[in-house]
């Protein structure tokens, strides 16, 4: 999951930590967006409980990708 | 009497900065400057990212602190000056009426001229009474389709009057205008629900009420609102672009912020949320009240604002017939330690309503932690001044 601000991916982390939810903090990789970006990087397991967290939160996100051998795949 | 260089302060002069903070201010200064301040929001670096999580956890103080649903919404802005400046020429365009109010601060007036002067906005002053009260069926009266912003204080720095948010909202709301609240003497000592009271645009200081270091502050945007941003530049975010960032709080935090100042203000924001905001206004309040009675028995001595009894923030703000209000800040502070302010507060306009334009004022303030004890060797002080010039 990136985000174009980090202080909205601090936000993120910092929900999601309130719901015990285990994920790494990450640079977000150059492929996804220029800048000093941060990303959550969680298994994809996890997915719809985080969704369900930033959107009620209002926490904005630049887009959510599934990691391939060679690429950032958009999921949303 | 004399006071030497090393006998403790009276400090009376919280409106303009409070001292002293609560030790655990300095203490996550010390800590932040010590351990994470790195540059947040440019780097993934462990250090980069506790200096943004310092950031954020000051953000969602404040959200709590305010009603706020989304911290994101909060701008930090080096002090209110900034904030109002932010949202004053962020919003009005040409063709533009703004309405503010005779008691506001020149961080108010004066970019409001500047906006009349280079680009034709229309502005109108409300005319406040003696005590600070204003009349709102006059602000309705000036209402018309071009007024996009109404800005006001929510307490006279001069006066210590309360000006009424949640009516003023109202009348805002139903002219369609965005109402921009000045929180500078209010925050930290009220409370303040920006839902519930209908504001749009809060712009507050962290280093009064706050009990924050200088250099800190904010400025609320409701999410419907969208000022123009007026500092453009690095955020560490959507790069490649070569507008400002959309997303908040970016758009309104180009360049590095004040790590260090916002630690100090997060934990100064956690003291006020355990004490109550409203609390610390009620003892303030109290003290005010104190010192009005005991300063009133003295010959020549004019109280300004609201009468006693009546609400007001912790401002007690009075002239004396015999003596300038400087020579009495002069004085005070030479021979008694006691540490006040003369002059004309930065609000020209409110010392025309109560006929302090040639003297100015002078203003005593009381703090979070601001004694009785203090407060009447405050009062036997003014006692033996106007005694001395009246021999």
């Amino acid at each position: 999951m990136a985000f174009d601000s980090s202080q909205q991916a601090l936000r993120a982390e910092m929900l999601l930590d309130e719901r015990q939810i285990t994920f790494n903090l990450i640079p977000t990789p150059a492929g996804i967006t220029a800048g000093c970006a941060l990303s959550l990087a969680f298994a994809e397991g996890e997915l719809e409980e985080i969704l369900d967290i930033v959107r009620a939160e209002n926490v904005q996100m630049r887009g959510i990708f599934r990691r391939t051998e060679s690429a950032y795949e958009p999921l949303i | 009497m004399k006071q030497s260089e090393d006998q403790p302060v009276i400090y009376l002069d919280h409106a303009a900065t409070s001292w002293p903070k609560p030790p655990g201010v300095w203490e996550a200064m010390q800590h932040a400057m010590r351990e994470e301040s790195a540059n947040p929001g440019r780097g993934s670096h462990r250090m980069a990212i506790n200096a943004g999580r310092v950031l954020m956890r000051t953000r969602m103080e404040l959200s709590r602190l305010f009603g706020i649903a989304d911290p994101q919404d909060i701008a930090y802005m080096p002090n209110t000056t900034a904030a109002l400046n932010q949202a004053i020429k962020g919003l009005l365009q040409p063709g533009d009426h703004a309405i503010a109010t005779m008691i506001e601060h020149n961080s108010v007036r004066r970019p409001l001229e500047y906006m009349r002067r280079t680009f034709g906005i229309d502005v109108d002053y409300i005319q406040v009474d003696e005590t600070g009260h204003l009349n709102l069926d006059e602000l309705s009266g000036l209402c018309r389709s071009q007024t996009k912003l109404i800005i006001c204080n929510h307490s006279s720095n001069l006066l210590g009057s309360i000006l009424p948010i949640a009516d003023i909202a109202e009348l805002a709301k139903s002219c369609g205008a965005a109402l921009l609240v000045d929180a500078a003497q209010s925050a930290g000592v009220m409370d303040i629900d920006v839902g519930k009271l209908g504001i749009d645009l809060l712009a507050f200081p962290g280093h009064k009420g706050l009990l924050g270091p200088q250099g800190t502050g904010g400025l609320y945007i409701h999410p419907a609102l969208d000022p123009v941003p007026l500092i453009h530049g690095g955020t560490g975010s959507q790069s490649e672009e070569t507008d400002q960032p959309s997303v908040r709080p970016d758009r309104y935090e180009a360049g590095t912020p004040n790590t260090v100042g916002l630690a100090g203000l997060g934990e100064g924001v956690r003291y006020v949320r355990g004490e109550g905001a409203a609390a610390i206004g009620e003892r303030e309040w109290q003290l005010t009240q104190l010192m009005m009675e005991q300063l009133s028995a003295l010959d020549g001595l004019r109280l300004l604002g609201p009468r006693l009894g009546e609400p007001r923030t912790g401002i007690v703000s009075f002239t004396l017939e015999s003596m300038e209000p400087s020579e009495i800040a002069f004085r005070l502070d030479r021979d008694y330690g006691i540490a006040v302010r003369a002059g004309f507060h930065c609000t020209p306009l409110a010392h025309r309503i109560v006929n302090t334009t040639a003297s100015g004022a002078l203003r005593c303030s009381v703090g979070h932690d601001t004694t009785k004890t203090e407060v009447e060797a405050l009062v036997r002080a003014v006692r033996e001044i106007a005694r001395c010039t009246l021999r």
